[in-house]
């Protein structure tokens, strides 16, 4: 064969392969492929075209216009004219207009087909149907658009940043919240607004190499110089291969503002509390007053002055005189030269001494030289009466928000209870520390329950009633009893070998009532292996099936012992107080004990010396009045013996003890002891006192201190009443469940104002009262699980009235 | 004449009160018992003499307010105040009003029956004053008024001729009048008589 020959079939076989390529490629689109004149005018459809529904054959080009939608042809047709003038490939899309137009959208492409020589023989075409396609990539951009605009209209602000921290976008909230225009912020880096971390972290952050935290709070400073508390969202996530951070922000200032006012009032009110102590503690030693007055203004941060000034006499209350503020009390207030007093002068003279008349509170502005002055002056008000005022001065701020002012009326109220204080005597000082260190006891207590709470671990357990064994107790079981879970039998008998032998039996009277279906609470004393005693508080629920037969119990068990520690001190503190309070009121009581025991002490002097003048001349008869004097001395002595023992009880320093007492009886005594003060202050006590009633579990000397106290507070009250209509009811009665006693008196009532304090310690009305009557009253009356109030009496004067739960003999 | 001396005791402390009476009973005294100062004052008469043992702390009208009401009357009842606990202004007050003495209670038997007993005897001398004060004025108030304040003007101390330039009367007339006042009071001497109108003005305005 000759080369030529071999040559011309290798290109042959060549052309041969090319050409069934291609015709298994037209094969494979054929349907939509159609082959068109070089002029244009008519096209072949080679196989026939299924989206537009032509038969194979020729199509004059005109037809085929006239199938698409009637706004597509004349762009169609230019773009037809305009590729046969240039033979560039055609493409182009439109819609067709078929019978059910919906509306179909193809895409139409056709590429020149040139001869050897170059020219055009034809256009080789291929019609695709793109309605799909295009109702896709709408779909897409509504998308889109729609993340536009909830991107752009979101009222959070969100910016989305690169992760060498510069601004990818943002939208127009994140603007309008900081202040700059989207240019500015784009040449911006993220820690040019945040406050609170620096460059290095934010780079690290948003490199993704801290920890995965989605959510932090931070503060963002504004083009103004304002600041925003935000929480930022943060969510990382990939753009052309590009790391972006999507941040959401959400303004959080107003609930940080709330957080830091929360913050400040408790701060506030360590800071009272801390110059309350101060106060207590100092009592009249002016020094540590004007400290602790300095210690509030340094720890509150108010610049300025904070004086306080007793007006002792009228002299040095210069400052405030009772015709508002002079000159002179305006330079001093200030401490620096006036030049000028600014018209508003007048108006505050006159808010001033409005104030100071009302013994309300008055804010005050003063613009002396251009420095602007802001000045509050509280009056300190004791039992009534303007005992001298509280200032404070400011150089910087105009006004003192109300956290401020409602602190300066407590210190105010506190100043002017370390002046009652100074008139008062020692004993009452003592009183008022012993107060101060019951309330930090209880504080203190608090404070420790607390920190019990926290670190407690509750044991639980089940058990079962069928069985008479636990089923179950939690691990921690272990950490109250030295005796792992496991090692725990379960018996009944094993549980009760842990427990205080003297706890045993109200052990199981409780257990008793739980399998009758009651909860119960219950606290006994453990002792562990290790020989300490805890206390533990057992709550029991029993469980019932269908027919209410109890068959399982469940229970919670919590070491209180540090609380019942905390308790039984304060309990101690409380009587201590008690105590002293009592021999307080034994002292105020001596001059009508005197008379109360001398009565009995002169009658029998009396009959002695009768007896013994009768004796001089002893006659039977003067023998029968011997006989009867003497009878009368012993029983004046016992008498004056029942007094005494009265007394001693009173003021005897004892623990509470709680037993069944008549409330009758106490009232009895309560009288017998205030009785003779009450008559000599020309008070008459009638009483009404309901017979049977039943016993109440209490204290008789801490009840008798409530009475004798409302009965000392009953006469106070009525000192104004005219002789004759001084008059004390006295009632007691029973309801169910409880028994109260009611004490009306006829004195001035109380108004409401005065109500809400009245059983708040050191707040007494009265010149020579301490202000802790009452709320001894009310400590005790509440250690009984009782209430004490006041109120209206129907005509005049007020009813104090006690409950106490009732308990269970009748009398 | 005067009546028997009487003692009436307040104290509003039954037992008290029995107690008092008892020891009072034994130094033969009369004794009347009250619970109450107001029952004594609807008692007793201006004429009455003797003597109140009170109680000062007492409800009601009490000791203080009881010898208030003594004074108004003008009562020659002596007062002795008995009290459980007395501090010295109170004790100062009682006394400055005029009570006889001021007891603490429990006081001795003794010193109280002494202080009784001296109380009643202050009692009739005030109740004898007043009598015979009562009396002088009897006798002053029969003069004319010219006698009057001639006597008045001898007892002053001046003689004759001056109270007849002060007067405008004649030493004659004013001589006669003299004598005429001396018999109708039926005293001897000027000297006599100024001692009678010294005891007259104690009883009242002449």
């Amino acid at each position: 064969m000759l080369v030529e020959d071999i040559k011309l079939s290798e290109s042959l076989e060549s052309l041969q392969r090319q050409v069934r390529r291609y015709r298994s490629l037209v094969l494979a689109i054929a349907e939509n492929v159609w082959v068109a004149d070089p002029d244009g005018q008519r096209t072949e459809v080679v196989h026939g075209e299924s989206v537009t529904s032509v038969e194979p054959g020729w199509v004059a080009v005109s037809d085929r216009l006239n199938a698409m939608h009637p706004d597509d042809r004349i762009s169609l047709e230019r773009k037809i004219v305009k590729s046969l003038a240039t033979f560039e490939i055609f493409r182009h899309e439109a819609r067709i207009l078929d019978d059910s137009h919906k509306g179909k959208q193809i895409s139409l492409l056709a590429v020149p087909v040139r001869n050897e020589t170059g020219e055009v023989e034809e256009w080789i075409g291929l019609t695709e149907d793109i309605t799909l396609l295009k109702e896709q990539s709408s779909r897409i951009a509504d998308e889109l658009e729609w993340r536009r605009v909830s991107f752009e209209q979101s009222l959070d602000p969100i910016v989305v940043l690169e992760s060498d921290g510069s601004v990818f976008a943002c939208n127009a909230s994140f603007c309008r919240v900081l202040g700059y225009s989207r240019d500015e912020l784009k040449r911006m880096f993220a820690w040019d607004w945040d406050l609170v971390y620096d460059k290095e972290y934010l780079l690290e952050r948003l490199a993704g190499n801290k920890a995965p935290d989605t959510k932090f709070e931070t503060r963002h400073r504004c083009k103004n110089g304002q600041t925003i508390d935000l929480e930022v969202g943060v969510f990382p996530f990939e753009l052309q291969g590009k790391r972006l951070i999507y941040c959401l922000h959400r303004d959080i200032s107003q609930r940080k503002e709330h957080e830091r006012k929360i913050l400040r009032q408790t701060e506030l009110q360590k800071i009272v509390a801390y110059t309350a102590s101060h106060l207590v503690e100092s009592g009249p030693d002016e020094q540590l007053i004007i400290k602790a007055l300095n210690d509030f203004r340094g720890k509150f941060g108010i610049d300025g002055h904070l004086n306080y000034d007793f007006n002792e006499s009228t002299s040095t209350l210069d400052l405030v005189s009772s015709d508002g503020f002079s000159e002179e009390s305006l330079r001093n207030l200030a401490k620096c030269p006036i030049t000028k007093v600014p018209e508003q002068h007048d108006l505050i003279r006159e808010k001033m001494c409005y104030s100071v008349q009302e013994f309300g509170l008055c804010p005050a502005e003063v613009a002396i030289q251009q420095h602007v002055v802001g000045s509050c002056c509280i009056p300190l008000v004791d039992g009534g009466k303007l005992i001298g005022v509280l200032t404070l001065i400011s150089f910087t701020q105009r006004q003192f928000d109300s956290d401020v002012l409602g602190a300066l009326f407590t210190l105010a109220s506190l100043l002017a209870s370390t002046k009652q204080r100074i008139r008062s005597d020692t004993a009452l000082r003592e009183n008022q520390t012993k107060v101060a260190a019951a309330v930090a006891a209880l504080r203190d207590s608090d404070e420790r329950f607390r920190q019990l709470a926290e670190h407690i671990v509750d044991v639980f357990w089940i058990y079962d009633v069928v069985a008479q064994k636990y089923l179950y107790v939690s691990p921690a079981f272990n950490l109250l009893f030295s005796v792992s879970a496991e090692e725990f039998s379960g018996t009944t008998a094993e549980y009760l070998s842990f427990l205080h032998e003297d706890d045993r039996p109200a052990f199981l009277a409780a257990r008793h009532r739980q399998l009758n279906g009651h909860e119960t609470v219950e606290e006994y004393r453990i002792l562990s292996s290790d020989g300490k005693q805890r206390w533990i508080i057992d709550r029991a629920t029993p469980i019932m099936n269908s027919v209410g037969f109890v068959y399982r119990l469940v229970g919670v068990l919590r070491d209180v012992t540090e609380r019942v520690a905390a308790q039984d001190k304060l309990a101690v503190q409380q009587s201590e107080l008690l105590h002293v309070s009592r021999l307080n009121t034994l002292g105020l009581m001596s001059a009508a004990i005197s008379h109360e025991l001398n009565q009995p002490l002169s009658a029998i002097a009396n009959f002695a010396k009768a007896c013994e003048f009768s004796l001089d001349e002893a006659t039977n008869d003067t023998r029968a009045l011997c006989a009867e004097y003497l009878r009368q001395i012993n029983s004046q002595s016992l008498r004056a013996g029942e007094i005494l023992r009265r007394l001693l009880d009173f003021g005897k320093r004892s623990p509470a003890r709680m037993a069944a007492i008549d409330i009758n009886q106490v009232l009895q005594d309560s009288v017998a002891l205030a009785g003779v003060d009450l008559r000599n202050r020309g008070i008459r006590v009638e009483w009404q006192l309901q017979s049977g009633l039943r016993a109440i579990e209490g204290d008789r000397i801490q009840l008798q201190q409530v009475f004798v106290n409302l009965f000392a507070n009953a006469a106070d009250a009525m000192d104004d009443v005219a002789q004759g209509r001084k008059l004390i009811l006295l009632r007691s009665f029973g309801q169910p469940g409880k028994i109260v006693v009611e004490m009306e008196d006829q004195g001035c009532g109380i108004t409401n104002e005065l109500r809400e304090k009245l059983f708040i310690p050191f707040n007494s009305t009265k010149q020579r009262g301490s202000g802790i009557g009452l709320s001894i009253c009310k400590t005790i009356v509440d250690a009984h699980r009782g209430e004490i109030t006041a109120r209206e009496a129907q005509e005049h004067g007020t009813i104090f009235s006690v409950v106490l739960p009732a308990g269970g003999t009748q009398l | 004449m005067t009546a028997n001396p009487v003692i009436y005791i307040v104290d509003d402390d039954p037992v008290v009160l029995a107690s008092l009476e008892a020891l009072l009973l034994t130094q033969q005294f009369e004794v009347r018992s009250f619970s109450n100062a107001q029952l004594l004052l609807e008692k007793i008469r201006p004429t009455d003499v003797g003597c109140i043992i009170t109680d000062l702390q007492m409800p009601e009208m009490d000791g203080i307010a009881l010898q208030a009401n003594l004074v108004e009357r003008a009562s020659h009842l002596s007062l002795i105040m008995v009290t459980g606990y007395a501090n010295v202004p109170v004790t100062v007050e009682v006394m400055k009003r005029g009570a006889v003495s001021l007891l603490e209670k429990p006081y001795d038997a003794i010193q109280l029956i002494a202080e009784v007993k001296r109380a009643v005897t202050v009692s009739r001398q005030s109740f004898e004053i007043a009598q015979q004060s009562r009396e002088a004025l009897e006798k002053i108030k029969q003069l004319t008024a010219e006698e009057l304040s001639i006597m008045e003007c001898a007892v002053s101390g001046l003689p004759n001729k001056a109270i007849s330039h002060n007067l405008a009367i004649s030493g004659r007339t004013i001589d006669r009048r003299r004598q005429s006042a001396l018999r109708k009071t039926n005293v001897n001497s000027i000297g006599e008589f100024a001692v009678l109108l010294a005891t007259a003005k104690k009883a009242g305005e002449i």
